[in-house]
């Protein structure tokens, strides 16, 4: 059968046609997930150091423990080096702290979107 | 974050790049700033964490709520942090003291050897110390 006929009110469509259709919806989404938009971020190296676009050595390791933070960075302190997927403007891209390598910088962190202060 | 986007021209002149991130995805990002008449205003990069290993980096992730702490770092081009101010989540940050503090930096950087006393505004002087400059102030 080449045509489906169940609901008279539709217009008969060729299977293979839906079926193609169905495929390239696929693909689409494939490549929408890919890219910056399923990127992880990750913890780099140290600023201002040789590894500081390389992952540290040892990954974080899952446990039953709560994660936990870091050392806080104080002044004096390498800030530690990191690729995140940011909204730019118009456009979603990953970004590096060492990006802005030779700039002052300022990294804000904030706790939700759609807040108040 | 709106005043620090409302602040563009005169962080542009000082050199300076900021970076936003919460745990939100970037994709509540996006909609934020197509939303919000403050956020359409930003034009920095606004960075999604949500599995909060750069905020853990930092110092600054709560794991009671997945949510950051409002933490604010300022580094230096070499990638030494300079400073360091986190408040409680109800209080927002000034971006007067952050250029304050900035125009600081980039004037004691310029000048070593001097300081910049408690209270110093841009266009005063720095002071100078030193063993001679020791008991003077």
């Amino acid at each position: 059968m080449s045509t489906r006929k169940e609901f008279g009110m539709w217009r008969p469509v060729p299977v293979a046609a839906a079926r193609l259709a169905s495929l390239a919806l696929v693909v689409a989404f494939a490549a929408l997930v890919s890219g910056p938009s399923a990127a992880r971020g990750q913890v780099l190296g140290a600023c201002g150091t040789p590894s500081e676009n390389e992952a540290p050595a040892a990954p974080q390791e899952m446990t039953a423990a709560p994660m936990s933070n870091a050392h806080m960075p104080l002044p004096g302190d390498r800030a530690i080096n990191f690729e995140l997927p940011a909204v730019v403007g118009d456009e979603i891209e990953m970004i590096k702290l060492s990006d802005y390598n030779g700039s002052w910088r300022v990294v804000c962190f904030y706790p939700a979107d759609f807040t108040f202060v | 974050m709106a005043a620090v986007a409302a602040a563009e021209s005169e962080l542009e002149e000082l050199g300076v790049e900021v970076i936003a991130i919460s745990t939100d995805t970037h994709f509540s990002h996006w909609m934020w700033k197509q939303t919000s008449p403050t956020i359409k205003n930003v034009w920095f990069p606004m960075a999604g964490d949500p599995s909060g290993s750069v905020s853990r980096a930092y110092g600054v992730w709560k794991s009671a709520s997945g949510l950051n702490q409002r933490g604010r770092f300022i580094i230096d081009p070499e990638g030494v942090v300079q400073a360091v101010e986190v408040l409680a989540e109800p209080v927002g940050r000034n971006v007067d003291e952050l250029i304050r503090q900035i125009r600081a930096m980039q004037a004691v950087r310029a000048h070593p050897g001097q300081a910049a006393p408690a209270g110093w505004t841009p266009g005063e002087p720095l002071i100078h110390t030193g063993k001679e400059y020791i008991g003077v102030y």
